[in-house]
């Protein structure tokens, strides 16, 4: 359906902005300092970035809104659609996992969080009903929805009590209800944990939480109520995956939407008055530059992970500069949806510029408030919106706020990550094994294999192999560009040469994180002997060299149909594009 | 230096590759066209 450029905007920018700009920023700012991540997220964007998005959508709305794997078919090979399928399956499963983890973790963690899910849940199918069936003008239900989603996400933390340094003391009426919700669960396995992880970028936001977590050893307890809450996370992401669009997806991304922009809107008023009005919380404290290679701990036997600047910084600091998953649904989503071809500019690439200011927010907020992952930008955020507020929202309170916003962005994209993995799984296997086609049957497969993941339980690495093949899916989205622009004589520079960068940047970073998985775990005394653990450390390093392998096949048949078209009169080459 | 700098930094960043480096891409390597029918006017299935 031809949708308006502002509608269209509002959904492409929430359909693609999720954990990426915010966690992925972080960690980088953390473990290289604030200055390189910055530099990048500014030259990433305005190279790469918003010409990757801008350039699928494009490329679909010229040819009949296919999607990337069939135009690749019909542009490069047979085989290639093939290829990309499995590419794009096992990518999403690696971002599905990274995403899961970090949610469940903030959902066990923080017990002030849950309503506000439930509630947007709830809030998201009452949302299709109210305009779809009772054909209720967007006005009103905007108003409704979006209230009342904000009013259980402000109840969730009323009532907490605080330490003096801030901290949570006791919970509120709702904070309460939960932990006897994660009690009641947790005694299935007498209050022991499942088993035991470590991330050594500090990022989990179960460190901070005694019960879950040993502050003195960094071991992080994985309780049977952290399962309990990726259940829950995984049944919100099952209606997403499969109930029709507008009954709850859409809904529930137009609502993640609004809240995201308020969080965006307050926290730059608040860094816009911070310097005149509170200097002290305006300015920087996190370090700048933290060296090429910073030293990382070693592991128990000597070895040590490594994480030089390039290539790890560009696969770390995932969608705030360049990312696949927007290629991916621009290509099969928002550009079956445009109204204009002179839309695609404005949609496609404005909203990784939006994208960039949501990263560009993360990194003040660890820059101004330390700590890391999820917990940093809630805490930056809750700063930000306190100078906003001339300090009435509390800070403890407006951090409460901060890893609400943080659960809802994430989640609205995770339900479409599921949504999409489904198809790419139906399309792969469907064809020789029909039960797959099935969607449910092909949305529980998804599941299952992102939970074993989860459970596995090295956040850090997961993360970086999603980044990695993140990056990886921009490159080869930009190299598909690329050939298309030259099949229709067009110059394709601005693609290949970002193309070039990513492809390069992106499989020396999955050997690298293979090599740092294998150090961290498989070898380390600590963690070699939990079958879980090891045994999703080689899934992990099995799913990067499939990936590797994968992207080298397509890089091959991408190269010899890039001659191809070279090399052929303008004539017939027009006429192989189907034009 | 301060919250207030990345703001800046943010604002010119799109003000400066929006308006003078992907403009000129949309124009002159992709010639976007207002006139050219999209697929979503092309078919208008209702699906999606």
């Amino acid at each position: 359906m031809p949708t308006s450029r502002s509608v269209l905007y509002g959904y492409h920018f929430k359909s693609i902005a999720a954990a990426g700009p915010i966690v992925g920023v972080i960690t980088a700012a953390n473990i290289w300092g604030w200055v390189p991540s910055i530099i990048w997220l500014i030259l990433g964007v305005s190279f790469i970035g918003w010409a990757a998005d801008y350039s699928a959508v494009m490329m679909s709305v010229r040819n009949d809104g296919n999607s990337l794997s069939a135009i690749s078919y019909k542009l490069i090979a047979p085989r290639t659609r093939t290829i990309l399928f499995i590419f794009i399956f096992f990518y999403l499963l690696l971002l599905a996992a990274a995403f899961l983890g970090i949610m469940a973790a903030l959902m066990d963690a923080r017990p002030d969080v849950p309503l506000g899910i439930l509630v947007l849940a709830i809030m998201g199918l009452l949302g299709g009903q109210m305009l779809y069936r009772w054909k209720v003008d967007v006005i009103p239900v905007t108003i409704v929805i979006v209230v009342i989603t904000l009013a259980a996400m402000v109840l969730g933390p009323a009532g907490q009590a605080f330490n003096a340094q801030g901290a949570v003391a006791a919970q509120g009426p709702v904070g309460n209800a939960v932990v006897a919700i994660n009690n009641a669960v947790d005694s299935t396995s007498g209050g022991q944990g499942v088993l035991t992880t470590v991330d050594p970028t500090k990022s989990d936001p179960r460190l901070s939480n005694p019960k879950l977590a040993d502050a003195r050893t960094g071991l992080i307890k994985m309780m049977p109520s952290y399962l309990w809450w990726a259940l829950f996370l995984l049944i919100f992401s099952y209606l997403g995956a499969n109930l029709p669009i507008w009954r709850f997806a859409q809904p529930v991304n137009y609502i993640g939407f609004w809240i995201m922009l308020i969080t965006i809107v307050l926290s730059a008023v608040g860094a816009i008055l911070g310097p005149f009005t509170a200097p002290k919380v305006a300015a920087f404290t996190l370090g700048a530059w933290k060296g090429f290679a910073p030293p990382q701990a070693a592991v128990t036997g000597g070895l040590a992970p490594i994480q030089p600047l390039w290539p790890m910084l560009f696969v770390t600091i995932a969608c705030g500069a360049i990312s696949g998953w927007h290629s991916l649904i621009g290509s099969v989503g928002t550009a079956r949806q445009l109204e204009y071809e002179t839309d695609g500019l404005p949609v496609g690439g404005g909203a990784m510029f939006g994208e960039n200011t949501l990263a560009l927010l993360s990194l003040t907020a660890v820059a101004i408030a330390g700590g890391a992952g999820a917990g940093a930008f809630a805490a930056g955020v809750g700063k930000l919106i306190n100078v906003a507020t001339f300090g009435a929202v509390a800070l403890p309170f407006g951090t409460a706020l901060g890893f609400g916003s943080f659960m809802v962005i994430v989640l609205t994209v995770v339900q479409l990550v599921f949504r999409v993995m489904r198809v790419t799984l139906s399309e792969w296997v469907g064809e020789v094994v029909p039960a797959v086609r099935n969607m449910h049957v092909s949305t529980i497969i998804s599941m299952i294999l992102t939970l074993i993941f989860v459970l596995s339980g090295t956040w850090v690495y997961l993360w970086q192999l999603f980044g990695a093949s993140n990056q990886l899916m921009a490159a080869l989205s930009l190299l598909v560009v690329t050939v298309w622009l030259k099949s229709e004589n067009r110059n394709p520079a601005y693609a290949l040469w970002p193309m070039l960068f990513m492809y390069i940047t992106t499989i020396v970073s999955t050997v690298v994180t293979a090599y740092n998985l294998w150090v961290t775990i498989i070898v380390n005394p600590a963690t070699n002997s939990q079958l879980i653990s090891v045994a999703g450390a080689w899934a992990m390093i099995v799913v990067a060299v499939l990936l590797i392998i994968a992207a080298l096949f397509i890089g091959w048949d991408g190269l010899q149909a890039y001659w191809r078209y070279r090399s052929r009169p303008l004539t017939q080459a027009s006429a192989t594009a189907g034009k | 230096m301060n919250t207030l700098w990345v703001v800046v930094l943010g604002v010119l960043t799109i003000v400066l590759a929006y308006n003078l480096y992907a403009k000129r891409i949309d124009r002159e390597v992709i010639q976007s066209n207002s006139k050219r029918a999209t697929p979503a006017k092309m078919y208008m299935d209702g699906v999606d």
